[in-house]
């Protein structure tokens, strides 16, 4: 699991340090920054073992594009910095620290590359120009010799050691430094990038996607709007099955869902054309013979539901992610029943989130006694940088020594948590 | 750290914070990244149900908060919520349900006596609780009478209707909610906007102020102390 996690110069956030627990929920003002922390963290793990990170790779992870000079803080009277920093922090000795900075300062369609694999690019270039010069093959050799060395390569080629040889020689060292390098980078990024951050998105479902009106978002297996959430459910064992099926009783109405498998939702004109979800749902107080209809004709609030349990149940769907507004369409108590399960869930399921909320039933579902579950209010400075705080509970006991604990709604609500707007 | 204020109005508000801010950017005991300052009286929750407390706002509502201390243990239950600023003008102490006896207003040191006795009965209602986590803004007459400060040159402490006087040199000195580009039902962005223009914000111009108020004075000595004792 990510322990920690630090930004630096990106959109809002001049610096900022988050310790993180198994869920973290994050609560603050619109524009304070909430969301801009999510795709900080979005920023980074789209990093590839090229050192590189293409736009596509942040849209399909849910960041907003924009120009450098925006991505990067830009505060008033404050000279702007180069590179975006990112401290990915695992603990006991296990960090990736990447700096990134912008290929084309002034494009809106620029790459992004960490400048810590970008040194070493400059020494490949230089290592080839010198490469270019050497006439000798014995000098030659002896690179090659000390290359092998460095990367613990045991043996070398001696038929290679012919002066006809010397530009294959050349050939193979620029392959063997090349590969090298790449082999370095991916180390350093490490397994834990690679199995934990690599896979992290935002997701923000939305109704129309949930009813497979639009399909904006190609990951896989769930789109981060809420695509193809049917062929998740259809991919579901038995024991994934199972579990979710649990929570059928969180809708009153709901008798059973399932997903169309052959096909006939529209042959039997219970959906129209428009759809490409297979979703459909059963209806405990309607007529036997007429109690089906599909996702498009289903509540907001089931669709959400099932989105968010199928993501913490499945085995197929990210290790690592956030949900942007996690109240979505959900009633205040189905809000702190979800925020419940949610933590259960991702305990079971060894999943690890963020998740930003403007309701307040949501921190009502969190029990912060727990030290994997955490909440953050996210604020401006009063000179405008995003700055996060976790909300913890001093020990305190009234007269008779019980522990006296409040309501977070009731503290979020009176204002006491912050994470209001103070201009009205 | 975070400090909460109780405050009768908004414009009170808006007053109070910029100065803590302005400390506490001041003060190498105090990370200023992790300083934060919230309204808990009167609440911006405020709805439209809570239109018929006629307390809202007032100098009784600060009493009232300061009675049923609810609000106080709620904030103080918070990790990092260290401190209460309660304010209170004393421009009407006279006109309430309790019995209070104002000093010689002749006397030198009449502002910090003031001061001193209305602290006493925030204790009181408080029923002395508290008192390690609280700053006591105490204004005399008006906390206005702190933001003449920069447009006087003489003590501000004895001007009588200050809330007008202030308006009137807003107006004189362009500094009206629409020069100033703000919505005038907005009152505490507009007072912050305002007191930036004149500088509130730095700590030279702020302690320059200060001079030329004694409650102000002794405000604002009173958090540098504790800041500095951190």
């Amino acid at each position: 699991m990510l322990k920690k996690i630090s930004i630096k110069n990106f959109k809002s956030i001049e610096e900022d340090t988050i310790e993180l627990g198994r869920v973290n929920v994050f609560i603050g003002a619109n524009g304070c920054g909430k969301s801009s922390l999510l795709e900080a963290i979005a920023f980074g793990s789209a990093i590839k073992d090229n050192g590189k990170i293409h736009n596509s790779n942040l849209i399909d992870k849910g960041v907003r594009i924009a120009k450098p000079s925006l991505i990067k803080s830009s505060f008033l009277k404050k000279k702007s910095k180069e590179s975006v920093e990112i401290l990915f922090d695992f603990g006991i000795d296990n960090q990736v620290d990447l700096k990134i900075i912008a290929e084309e300062e002034n494009s809106i369609y620029t790459d992004w590359i960490d400048s810590n694999i970008l040194n070493t690019f400059k020494n490949l270039t230089n290592f080839y120009k010198n490469l270019s010069t050497i006439k000798n093959p014995q000098d030659l050799e002896k690179i090659f010799q000390d290359v092998l060395y460095i990367s613990n390569k045991s043996s070398i080629n001696k038929n290679n050691k012919t002066e006809i040889a010397l530009e294959d020689l050349k050939g193979s060292l620029r392959n063997l430094v090349q590969q090298e390098n790449k082999e370095n980078y991916r180390n350093y990024l490490s397994d834990s990038f690679s199995s934990w951050i690599s896979e992290f998105l935002i997701y923000m479902p939305t109704t129309l996607a949930l009813r497979g009106y639009i399909s904006q978002s190609d990951t896989e297996p769930l789109g981060i709007y809420g695509e193809r959430l049917d062929i998740l459910l259809e991919q579901f064992d038995e024991k994934e099955a199972k579990q979710l099926l649990k929570y059928n009783y969180l809708i009153d109405w709901l008798d059973d869902f399932g997903v169309d498998k052959n096909y006939k939702l529209e042959e039997y004109a219970l959906k129209m054309h428009g759809s490409s979800s297979r979703l459909f749902f059963r209806d405990k107080y309607m007529k036997k013979s007429n109690n089906i209809f599909s996702s498009e004709n289903a509540n907001e609030g089931v669709l959400h539901l099932l989105f968010y349990l199928a993501l913490f149940i499945s085995k197929e769907t990210p290790k690592f992610f956030a949900i942007d507004n996690i109240e979505t369409n959900l009633n205040p108590h189905l809000c702190r029943f979800l925020m419940k399960e949610v933590c259960l869930l991702a305990k079971k399921h060894d999943k690890q989130v963020l998740i930003t909320t403007h309701n307040p039933a949501i921190l009502d579902g969190l029990n912060l006694k727990d030290e994997e579950i955490k909440l953050f209010e996210v604020n401006r400075t009063a000179e405008g940088s995003t700055h996060t705080r976790q909300i913890k509970f001093k020990p305190k006991k009234n007269k008779d020594g019980q522990e006296i604990s409040y309501k977070l709604s009731e503290l979020w609500t009176r204002g006491l948590l912050g994470a209001i707007p103070k201009n009205f | 750290m975070v400090i909460g204020i109780i405050s009768e109005g908004k414009e009170d508000f808006a007053v109070i914070e910029i100065i803590l801010e302005t400390l506490a950017k001041n003060n190498e005991n105090i990370v200023f990244s992790e300083f934060e300052v919230y309204p808990i009286r009167p609440s911006l929750f405020q709805d439209e149900t809570d239109l018929s407390d006629t307390t809202i706002g007032t100098f009784q509502g600060v009493k009232n908060a300061c009675e049923s201390k609810t609000e106080l243990d709620m904030f103080l239950s918070i990790v990092d919520n260290e401190y209460i600023v309660i304010h209170l003008d004393t421009a009407e102490i006279d006109n309430h349900d309790f019995v209070f006896q104002r000093p010689n207003k002749n006397e030198d040191n009449y502002s910090t006596e003031l001061r001193n006795l209305v602290i006493e009965i925030i204790n009181e209602w408080l029923e002395n609780s508290h008192k390690e986590n609280l700053f006591y803004a105490i204004a005399i007459e008006e906390i206005e009478s702190w933001c003449l400060t920069v447009f006087e040159n003489k003590d501000t402490t004895s001007i009588i209707n200050s809330k007008e006087k202030l308006s009137i040199f807003l107006e004189k000195n362009n500094l009206t909610a629409k020069k100033l580009k703000c919505n005038p039902n907005d009152r505490i962005k507009y007072f912050q906007k305002f007191l930036k223009k004149k500088e509130f914000h730095k700590i030279k111009e702020l302690e320059k102020y200060a001079t030329k108020n004694q409650s102000m004075r002794d405000f604002i000595e009173s958090i540098k102390n504790e800041f500095d004792k951190l």
